[in-house]
């Protein structure tokens, strides 16, 4: 009996306290936003971007000219990347091919034993000093 | 030369020119121009380096051809001549006159920049809309086989204007054959063979369609210099399309074939009579491969009757549905 008092009178209270929030939203003051108008500007304004250049005529030509002269100084690098790699693969896969037939058991070490192992434990950074053991 | 040219400026110079050209159009133009100018001097310099290798790499692959003719085998010449055409292309293909032009229309299909330009713009939009159409209307399983890769644009003109695949035409349209043009790429002229057809030409005896032929050209020759039909053996005289009353629409299907041997052979096609037509077999038994195709569709109106009177000179049939037989209801009396 005593709780479902409790509860309703709760109920009312917050009923009220609602009440008087929606009664004090003020219409916008230079000042400050009041809450609802914060809410409804998050969730319904329509976000401002700025426009995209569309260009136009002579200014367009140059632009895509650039572009293309872009991709095309990329691609070189990059082909001028690969035929330096495949040449050096190439050395390697005829040295290799020699190594074969000449010494079994340096090729065999020659070979890559851990494809995980890429570069050697034993490396030393330079140093400042010379080392102290020679 | 390359080296100033990093990411870095040329982002720079290139943010520079559109801050510029938002807030200093009052300003003097000549600020304006220098930044973007700068990148774009670069980039003209960098494809006519690019432009003078490719060229130099042309003219080795050319005396290779020369001294390499008459003693390798025709994959190492095809190898060879794919590679001419690669570098011919793409020496030209950056330069902005070159895209200036192709945009304008200014097409010299002898060039192989154009052509090449022209094939991958038609891959991209004609092709794609005109298969869609053909296998929505079903003429691809019903005419064409599924397999069928169109390689050259077959474009119909009619007085009105050009005719995209699948519209409505109006019987009058088409009493006059449509100027034909088959935008091809070979640079050599090769021998193709024509033929428009109406899959739904209504057989009575049979009570299904049938394929009718209106029209059948052999040994027209066209190249990429000059895509327009004229001239070839006409073996069926063109008979304008006519859709008789109470049937559906018609798809008037035309179908560009490219004869054997890469277009050298000239044929000599016997064929007995326009109606039951078989294209397919037709194809198979001359070895003709279907390069190009489109199609419109047409509906009955009064003019299809003057198109019986004067030019078939036949009485003009009208199709109808068969009367609906009552079988288990038999009214002597209707009440």
């Amino acid at each position: 009996m005593l709780n479902t008092v409790r509860t309703s009178a709760v109920r009312r209270a917050t009923y009220s306290l609602c009440q008087s929030r929606l009664n004090s939203t003020v219409s916008t003051a230079p000042g400050g936003d009041t809450r609802l108008e914060t809410i409804r500007r998050v969730l319904f304004e329509p976000t401002r971007r700025e426009n995209v250049i569309a260009l136009e005529g002579e200014m367009l030509e140059q632009h895509e000219t650039i572009e293309r002269a872009w991709k095309l100084h990329r691609m070189r690098l990059r082909e001028q990347r690969e035929r330096s790699l495949e040449l050096q693969f190439r050395a390697m896969n005829a040295a290799m091919n020699e190594l074969e037939k000449t010494s079994d058991k340096l090729f065999k070490g020659a070979l890559v034993k851990s494809r995980h192992i890429t570069y050697p434990k034993q490396a030393k950074i330079p140093t400042e000093t010379p080392s102290t053991h020679g | 030369m390359l080296s100033n040219l990093t990411r870095r400026s040329v982002q720079i110079a290139r943010c520079a020119s559109r801050v510029n050209v938002n807030f200093a159009i009052n300003t003097s133009p000549h600020v304006t121009r220098q930044a973007s100018t700068n990148a774009y001097e670069e980039a003209l310099k960098l494809i006519q380096l690019d432009k003078k290798e490719r060229l130099n790499m042309l003219s080795r692959v050319e005396k290779e051809i020369a001294r390499v003719a008459g003693s390798s085998t025709p994959v190492q010449l095809k190898a060879l001549d794919a590679l001419k055409f690669d570098l011919q292309v793409k020496a030209e293909l950056n330069e902005p006159e070159v895209q200036k032009n192709f945009k304008l229309g200014k097409i010299d299909m002898s060039k192989p920049v154009y052509r090449y330009m022209c094939q991958k713009q038609f891959e991209k939009a004609p092709k794609t809309k005109l298969m869609e159409r053909l296998t929505q209307m079903s003429v691809i399983p019903d005419v064409l086989a599924p397999d069928m890769n169109p390689t050259v644009e077959v474009s119909i003109k009619v007085a009105e204007g050009q005719v995209e695949p699948g519209v409505f035409l109006k019987p009058e349209q088409s009493i006059e054959l449509p100027q034909i043009e088959i935008t091809n790429f070979h640079t050599e002229s090769r021998l193709y063979t024509l033929m428009m057809v109406d899959p739904d030409s209504p057989d009575v005896t049979n009570k299904t369609y049938q394929q009718h032929c209106h029209w059948l050209v052999s040994n027209v020759s066209l190249s990429a210099t000059s895509p327009s039909v004229s001239g070839g053996d006409s073996i069926l005289e063109y008979i304008p399309p006519h859709p008789q009353k109470g049937t559906k629409y018609h798809r008037y299907t035309l179908i560009a074939f490219e004869q054997p041997n890469e277009g050298q052979e000239k044929l000599d096609i016997k064929v007995e009579s326009r109606d039951h037509f078989d294209v397919k077999s037709l194809a198979k038994a001359y070895n003709l491969k279907p390069t190009g195709a489109t199609f419109f569709r047409e509906e009955w109106n009064e003019n299809v009757s003057k198109i019986y009177n004067e030019i078939i000179k036949q009485e003009e049939p009208i199709y109808g549905r068969p009367p609906k037989v009552q079988r288990y209801i038999q009214r002597t009396v209707y009440y």
